[in-house]
């Protein structure tokens, strides 16, 4: 069948639950992509399923999805189907609902633990058998790119926070912040608003300004991840947004430290390194991370680009 | 049938009102409740209501149905219907007990503590809410000071949580130790921890901890 809507503008497609979704799809639609949003639907658990989690009926949701898909559910078209705070039960219901839709990618972020998927392996597998790229990232806000140009098309727009800091070339005042690409959830923006006129040499003050506003619930638009000390998502999508920061006024982040910790001391155990890079709040360096989980995916990313190499014994070494 | 129908829906309008995350239906809801003549009191009890809808559908084992973001927004909820509503109420003297709140020196953590103080206001204990990252000596201050039932401790850093174990310490050298009841809560708390110091009570969530700061005044009666 011929498509329609070949060579125009992507078109992305809601399905959420809850005041995380909502405060995405607000800050989406505001920040350059309204037009291109072609519905939304808020799925519910307790429309669905039982206490006890399961469904009403004598065949589960597992057995077969297209049942309880509910009947009010709109009729729309999409490219890209973005899956925002949905109840981990109800995952087994994305496959169908994403060909009903006749989408080319799913993004499905996990930004609680609560919200996870049961079904991640099955409802992935089964995207893929019908051509569907699937991909979660976690949190939301640590997708910079993606193996799929519908998904590449959204982080154009939002996704990993990218800044540019435009400072009096005399003072070093922040004279505005250019938001290149915003979170999901719009703190960046918000925070880049409420910057100018600090000191973008004062990195102790600007790094605590960001943990600080990036969960501060009296701003406009505020981080809604996980905050667990044993799942930090909210610390890490912290360290995010103060290296993005960082990034935007020429000062080393979290990566240039890593770098940087190498260069002087050789091979190192991942271990050792993350003593040296990772703090606490309280005690934090300016140039580190707060969350382990940001190290690790930055120690990633650094072998990814070829800059690294971790070996089988667990240490790191410049490449 | 009816009426727990009628109930039901009643209890998904509020929670929706509750999980607004731009605020604004909170506001219209407690304006329209205040324009129809209902007291303050009232329409706190109506949130409340719809709040611990919340926290049971946070708290289900068997059906969690509200997550971290949902108690995060509806606290943040609560807190503008309290900004609205507290000028309105008049000065309360039979407040269900009285509570001092505070996360330990160290940690800077703030929205859950916030949340707990929220909750327990709207449920009518009088609450001194001391901030975060507050120091042993801060604490005994705010007990000599303001004699309260109840010292209410958050720590979310198991970095920070031997910071609790110094707080009740500070108050017992200090001699205010048998004079107030203490609970502890915060994601790196447990219940084998709070025992382990010898707290009064451990709150996993602010459901959990509100339930046992009305059993703690109950037992101080």
């Amino acid at each position: 069948m011929p498509d329609a809507h070949a060579g125009k503008e992507m078109r992305i497609f809601f399905l959420y639950s809850g005041p995380f979704g909502e405060q995405i799809i607000n800050t989406v639609s505001l920040g350059g992509l309204g037009d291109q949003v072609s519905g939304a639907y808020e799925l519910r658990p307790e429309h669905i399923l039982v206490p006890g989690g399961d469904t009403e009926g004598s065949e589960s949701l597992f057995e077969n999805p297209e049942r309880y898909i509910p009947t009010d559910f709109p009729v729309a078209q999409a490219d890209l189907l973005i899956i925002l705070g949905i109840h981990g039960r109800l995952s087994d219901l994305v496959p169908c609902i994403a060909r009903r839709l006749g989408v080319r990618s799913v993004l499905y972020p996990i930004d609680d633990r609560d919200t996870i998927p049961e079904a991640k392996k099955t409802i992935s597998d089964e995207l893929t058998e019908f051509g569907i790229y699937i991909e979660f990232p976690e949190p939301f806000c640590s997708l910079q790119r993606s193996g799929d140009p519908c998904i590449n098309e959204f982080l154009k727009f939002f996704g990993r926070p990218l800044l540019k800091v435009i400072t009096d070339p005399g003072s070093g005042i922040i004279h505005h912040i250019e938001v290149i690409r915003d979170t999901p959830c719009g703190s960046a923006s918000c925070i880049a608003g409420k910057l100018a006129g600090a000191d973008s040499g004062d990195l102790d003050t600007l790094s605590r300004f960001c943990y600080d506003e990036q969960h501060n619930d009296e701003a406009d638009n505020y981080c809604l991840a996980e905050m667990d000390p044993r799942y930090p998502l909210m610390q890490e999508a912290g360290d995010l947004l103060k290296d993005a920061l960082f990034e935007g006024c020429g000062h080393p982040a979290t990566k240039d430290t890593i770098l940087s910790v190498l260069r002087q001391s050789g091979e190192t155990g991942v271990e050792d390194l993350a003593m040296q890079v990772v703090g606490l709040p309280c005690s934090m360096t300016a140039s580190g991370c707060i969350t382990r989980r940001a190290f690790d995916l930055y120690l990633r990313e650094l072998k990814e680009e070829h800059r690294i190499v971790i070996t089988s014994s667990s240490t790191v070494m410049l490449i | 049938m009816a009426d727990d129908s009628i109930q039901e829906d009643r209890l998904s309008y509020l929670v929706s009102v509750l999980l607004d995350f731009k605020g604004t239906r909170i506001r219209e809801f407690c304006q329209s409740k205040l324009d129809s003549g209902a007291d303050p009191f009232t329409v706190f009890g109506e949130l409340q209501a719809g709040l611990e809808e919340i926290g049971k559908g946070y708290e289900d084992p068997r059906f969690r149905r509200y997550f971290n973001s949902d108690l995060i927004v509806s606290g943040r909820n609560m807190k503008r219907a309290i900004e609205l509503l507290k000028p309105l109420l008049p000065p309360r003297k039979d407040g269900k007990g009285h509570v001092v709140i505070g996360t330990v020196a160290g940690d800077v953590h703030d929205i859950g503590k916030t949340i707990f103080a929220v909750t327990l206001e709207s449920d009518g204990f009088i609450v001194t809410d001391i901030g975060v990252d507050v120091p042993c000596a801060r604490f005994v201050e705010a007990v000599r000071k303001n004699a309260p039932d109840i010292l209410a401790m958050s720590s979310l850093l198991t970095t920070t949580l031997p910071e609790m174990r110094n707080v009740i310490k500070g108050l017992s050298d200090a001699g205010f130790r048998n004079k107030v009841r203490i609970i502890v809560g915060g994601h790196a708390v447990t219940e084998g921890f709070a025992q382990s110091i010898g707290a009064d009570a451990y709150g996993r969530d602010c459901v959990e901890g509100l339930r046992k700061c009305r059993m703690l005044m109950q037992e101080r009666k």
